[in-house]
């Protein structure tokens, strides 16, 4: 290694697959040069886009928006500039003003949320420490709330126990691979490479997904069903299963109760009655479920697609009922996998910052638990459980008792003025909440409703844990001095609450994460050392001794963490979306990834190489045959309308796409697509309906002046980020890549369109060239 | 025999890894601390989608290259295993372009003198590492390198499977 | 259908001289002139003399070939040749060896490692395969006339 230069271990902070990575750091300059892929557990030495060429934010190159260096207050309150201040007066300025409305309003007046991104586990328990014992109130939430929380209920209720049962590696030993709602390949690269080993290895793949995924594209059995009608299908698979005797009788005698009311619940789930409903073929769903019940290796992997639906705790239980009845769980390669989305997302369920749950999943209902905490803590605990994030629009714009409503929000690392449903209920709730307080590493939408803004440590400046989406605890490695005067969140949380009276301080994450660990039985053995020693450790880690490495798959033997030990067998009937389609709206509209980038894009769109692959306003996956119609084609700028707003961003024509559906990401922040979702409610877990809502497409006559429309919009955007835009780092919103245009700029159309042809024939022929003849018939040209 | 690199369908999973990969690998680690506006953003790998399948399509690098047989200047000659591209020769007529059956071939974006020419894969035998970033980078291992031994390796593979598979119905009844 | 030549392997002794006669029939050579290391000498089957196994591997001219599906040029083609007054004809997947660009695309494509690239004796490397013998004097397969245990046949609906 050169001189001035060092190798840094850490964990890749954008998904949920824990890839290790070797960052080389320039010591001299106070920079990461180069990431390469290190010898994880999950990702044995791979990674992709993001992790190799996703830390250069961290040089605030001010693409999309920049860095927080100093603390700053809205000195002349709502809607006046923000204005920098020292961390003492802001962090005094922030105790009154809670304190102040805690003393008007009571405890539960105050919302904070947690990050699932880069501050990591010990950060996590100090935020929900900070909640509870010093602010005085249950109500803590993270964005699981918008994402797996159906997981978590749902699994709870059928096994006792919300996590992946069967770790990521397991995968690509599994026989059968039941994939539903789920996307790998624009979510998890690491995670879709154990599934295209688990083919080449000769497992059979059920994909079920409105889409053609590339998950889909290599299936044995693809189900390309009608968005949303996911229980419809889970139930008449599990019908199947019964009618046709693929039951593992002695499996669920043994480990499962309520089998007979089960079975006679299910008596209108017949393939042929539910086929129309579903959009696939009787005889299809059939040969999915005796495929499924034909091993005792059928993982099941799920995602999105089935939790971010009103019927998302219900159909997670249905999935669980599938490997129940078949015997799927219990042993290696088998089992279920909520595929958890983000780096830490796993970790901050961990560590407690859920409403109902201290760390390590001891409920604050429990009088023994509580009073662990309590003397642990040196305070008296609430004893009800807190409020869900998504219902705090609501309790701040509807709720008519003032000590009932939110008039505090404390939001560290997240922007829900992004990622949240109907951002134009969330943008009124922002301006309508008393006190705003953004903690965080990048300017973003949310901030620009903030009253307090506190700088935050990124990914690369920081020591945490993170927990991978299979339950893996993994240490992750400062590499370089943090930007301006940015302090890690744990440090900032722990100031607040000793201002306000409750004195916390700790001098390293270590020691945050020992006394984590003392109060969480399932996590007690998983120690830094450990941690070290292994490269992770899978929890449950109840010995601290060496002895104990972890635990690899859920659940061993059928015995499942239910009190009785027994899987639950439950029914829930079939409804359809809230919001289908009509004349007015058309289209439905499905929020999906991109693998390029992630989630809100803060870090992303600040990443110089990822920002060039692709960029503002994003795209509207279509079917060629909606395009026709609309009279559009692949780059056009269009509105998108749906009844909570309007958004705009290019056209997609792709024939992966049926006909009436359409498909954005909701990273974009200049084609929002979060303007037109919906905020309805899965009652049990509160997570949001994004995968199914009513929207039309608009098409734009003048191009040129949309076009101009969208550039001024972005650098307006990146003005209100605090950007200095001059003539020189103007951005372009060329159309990039994707849509398979010619690489570079050609002068015409026809060859643009020859190009791709030529391309698109070439990808076609020379795909036979991989596939036994056997197995592929040969297209022809 | 040329060298050259290869995508599997079965194994691409379309995360453009191998895009990144080679502008990273080409332009050198300056690329993160130049002014981003600075940056080229031209892959010699592309990645591909249709209906029901992605692939990357690049540079073959034909043993009978259409692109060097039309190139009017010897720009595109064979070298080194491979198809090679001499930048100060090339007059930017765009034949090899249309040439090529795969698509495989563009046209850089102009350089500071305002030169345009052709790009393709050059298996990276002009960048530090001297070895395909695409195919080290990918993360599902779907880009593999074809050097004459693997190229070797892999017929004779398949012949060998092939003989043995025969033999098991050898001398049957009705064969 | 397409015709092709079939090995019986439990007769082969993997003793080779399906390629030499190849070699003899497609380049005008004497049995003397064969030599199996000079590159431009192109056989278009291989046999293997292992232990486990003895066998010749030849293209199957299979009937939706993957090898031309690969082709990008079209220089891969089904070709009939010697009709009868039925019109009936023998038929096989033939190389255009002026059109092969060598870009390996069938070489890929084939699961059986029948077509590789072979210099032609004015070194353009082309793809090389079982061509039924139809671009040769006798016109059809020598190494079945050839191999001295009649372990190999042609196969065709004639």
């Amino acid at each position: 290694m050169e001189q001035g230069y060092k190798t840094v271990r850490t964990v890749c902070p954008y998904c949920g697959a824990g890839c290790h990575i070797a960052l080389t750091v320039d010591t001299v300059h106070n920079r990461i040069v180069k990431a390469t892929g290190a010898n994880g557990r999950t990702n044995e030495g791979r990674l992709c886009l993001k992790g190799y060429y996703g830390w250069d934010y961290l040089t605030d190159p001010q693409l999309l928006t920049k860095r927080l260096r100093y603390p700053m207050i809205r000195k002349g309150g709502k809607g006046s500039p923000l204005e920098r201040v020292s961390w003492e007066e802001a962090i005094q300025y922030t105790a009154e003003r809670l304190q102040a409305i805690i003393k008007e309003y009571g405890p539960d007046a105050v919302m904070g949320a947690g990050s699932a991104r880069g501050p990591g586990n010990e950060a996590g328990y100090i935020t929900q420490k900070f909640m509870r014992a010093c602010i005085g109130t249950n109500n803590v939430d993270h964005c699981a709330r918008i994402c797996h929380a159906a997981s978590v209920t749902g699994l709870r209720a059928s096994i006792g126990e919300g996590a992946m049962s069967v770790s990521v590696p397991e995968i690509e030993d599994a026989e059968v691979i039941f994939n539903i709602g789920y996307n790998a390949a624009t979510s998890h690269p690491i995670v879709a490479r154990r599934v295209v080993k688990a083919k080449a290895k000769g497992a059979k793949i059920i994909c079920v997904d409105p889409q053609i995924t590339e998950t889909a594209r290599i299936a044995d059995i693809h189900l390309q069903i009608k968005g949303g009608t996911n229980l419809a299908l889970l139930n008449a698979m599990a019908y199947t299963m019964i009618e046709e005797g693929l039951v593992d009788e002695a499996f669920v005698k043994a480990h499962t109760e309520g089998f007979e009311d089960y079975a006679k619940a299910l008596g209108g789930y017949a393939p042929e009655a539910m086929a129309s409903i579903i959009g696939v073929p009787a005889e299809m769903i059939r040969r999915a479920a005796r495929l499924f019940a034909s091993s005792k290796h059928t993982v099941t992997l799920w995602g999105m697609g089935i939790t971010q639906f009103a019927q998302g705790v219900d159909s997670v239980i249905a999935c669980s009922n599938l490997s129940l009845l078949t015997g799927n769980y219990g042993h290696r390669a088998t089992g279920v996998g909520p595929v958890r989305g983000q780096n830490n997302v796993q970790g901050t369920c961990d560590m407690g910052v859920l409403p109902d749950v201290y760390p390590g999943y001891q409920r604050v209902d429990d009088p023994k638990a509580r009073a662990k905490f309590e003397k642990a803590w040196g305070v008296t605990l609430p004893a009800t459980p807190g409020l869900p994030l998504t219902l705090v629009p609501e309790k701040i714009l509807r709720e008519t008792d003032p000590k009932k409503q939110i008039h505090a929000y404390y939001i560290v690392g997240e922007d829900p003025a992004q990622s949240d449903p109907d951002l134009t209920e969330i943008r009124e709730a922002l301006s309508a909440c008393d006190f705003v307080v953004i903690q965080d590493i990048f300017m973003n939408k949310t901030a620009e409703f903030a009253d307090v803004v506190l700088p935050a440590t990124a990914w690369g400046e920081h020591d945490a844990v993170y927990s991978s989406c299979d339950r893996g605890f993994q240490r992750v490695r400062k590499a370089i001095e943090p930007v301006g005067e940015a302090w890690p969140d744990w440090k900032i949380q722990c100031a607040v609450a000793t201002a306000m009276g409750y004195p916390m301080s700790y001098t390293s994450t270590q020691e945050i994460w020992d006394e984590m660990r003392s109060l969480s039985p399932k996590f007690y053995g998983a120690t830094y050392e450990k941690m070290e020693a292994l490269g992770g450790v899978q929890w449950p880690c109840v010995d601290p001794s060496m002895e104990d490495r972890g635990t690899e798959y859920l659940h061993e033997g059928g015995t499942f963490a239910t009190e009785n030990g027994k899987g639950r067998l439950l029914f829930a009937p079939y409804k359809p979306v809230h919001e289908e389609v009509d004349s007015e709206y058309p289209l439905s509209l499905c929020t999906v990834r991109e693998v390029g980038h992630y989630s809100v894009r803060t870090m992303t769109g600040n990443c110089r190489m990822l920002s060039k692959l692709e960029d503002e306003p994003g795209w509207i996956a279509m079917n060629p045959a909606d395009c026709k119609r609309l009279g559009i084609t692949t780059g056009d700028l269009v509105y998108v309308h749906s009844r909570r707003g309007k958004t705009i961003t290019r056209c997609l024509a792709t024939e992966r796409a049926k006909e009436g559906a359409t498909y954005m990401t909701y990273q974009w922040w200049v084609g929002a697509c979060n303007e037109l979702t919906i905020g309805m409610l899965d009652p049990k877990s509160r997570t949001p309906e994004y995968k199914y809502c009513a929207v039309r497409v608009e098409a734009i006559a003048d191009q040129a002046a949309a076009e101009a429309k969208v550039s001024e919009y972005y650098e307006r955007l990146r003005t209100r980020m605090g950007i200095t835009v001059n003539d020189k780092n103007a951005k372009a919103t060329a159309k990039t890549d994707t849509a398979g245009a010619a690489n570079g700029t050609m002068a015409t159309a026809h060859a643009k369109a020859a190009m791709a042809t030529t391309q698109a024939k070439a990808a076609m022929a020379t795909a036979v060239t991989m596939n036994p003849a056997k197995e592929r018939e040969v297209r022809s040209l | 025999m040329n060298y050259f690199v290869k995508g599997n369908p079965m194994l691409c999973i379309g995360c453009r890894t191998c895009m990144v990969a080679c502008v990273v690998a080409h332009e050198g680690p300056s690329i993160f601390t130049m002014h981003p506006d600075d940056a080229d953003f031209q892959p010699r790998i592309k990645v591909v989608k249709t209906k029901t399948m992605t692939k990357t399509v690049q540079c073959h690098q034909c043993e009978n290259a259409p692109c060097a047989a039309v190139c009017p200047t010897g720009a595109l000659y064979k070298e080194a295993h491979h198809i090679a591209f001499e930048n100060e020769q090339c007059i930017g007529c765009k034949q090899c372009m249309m040439a090529c059956p795969f698509g495989a071939i563009t046209m850089a974006a102009p350089d500071e003198k305002g030169r345009r020419v052709a790009h393709k894969c050059d298996l990276c035998t002009s960048t530090a590492e001297g070895a395909p970033a695409c195919v080290s980078h990918c993360p599902t291992e779907a880009l593999t390198f074809y050097t004459e031994d693997v190229q070797q390796q892999s017929l004779t593979d398949k012949q060998v499977r092939s003989v043995r598979a025969a033999s098991r119905v050898a001398g049957k009844e009705g064969v | 259908m397409n015709a092709f030549v079939y090995c019986d392997t439990s007769l082969c002794i993997g003793c080779g001289m399906c390629e030499r006669r190849c070699i003899m029939s497609h380049e005008q050579l004497s049995i003397k002139e064969v030599t199996l290391d000079e590159p431009t000498q192109r056989q278009r089957c291989k046999s293997f003399r292992r232990e486990d196994v003895k066998g010749v591997l030849h293209c199957r001219h299979c009937e939706n070939a993957p090898c031309m599906a690969a082709c990008p040029v079209g220089a891969i083609e089904r070709r009939t040749w010697d009709e009868d007054e039925k019109g009936h004809g023998q038929s096989g997947i033939i190389v255009n060896e002026d059109t092969c660009i060598g870009c390996k695309e069938c070489v890929l494509a084939c699961p059986f490692g029948a077509v590789w690239i072979a210099p032609t004796k004015a070194q353009r490397m082309v793809a090389t395969k079982c061509d039924l013998c139809v671009t040769t004097e006798e016109g059809t397969p020598a190494c079945v006339s050839g191999c001295p245990k009649k372990a190999l046949r042609v196969v065709s609906l004639r």
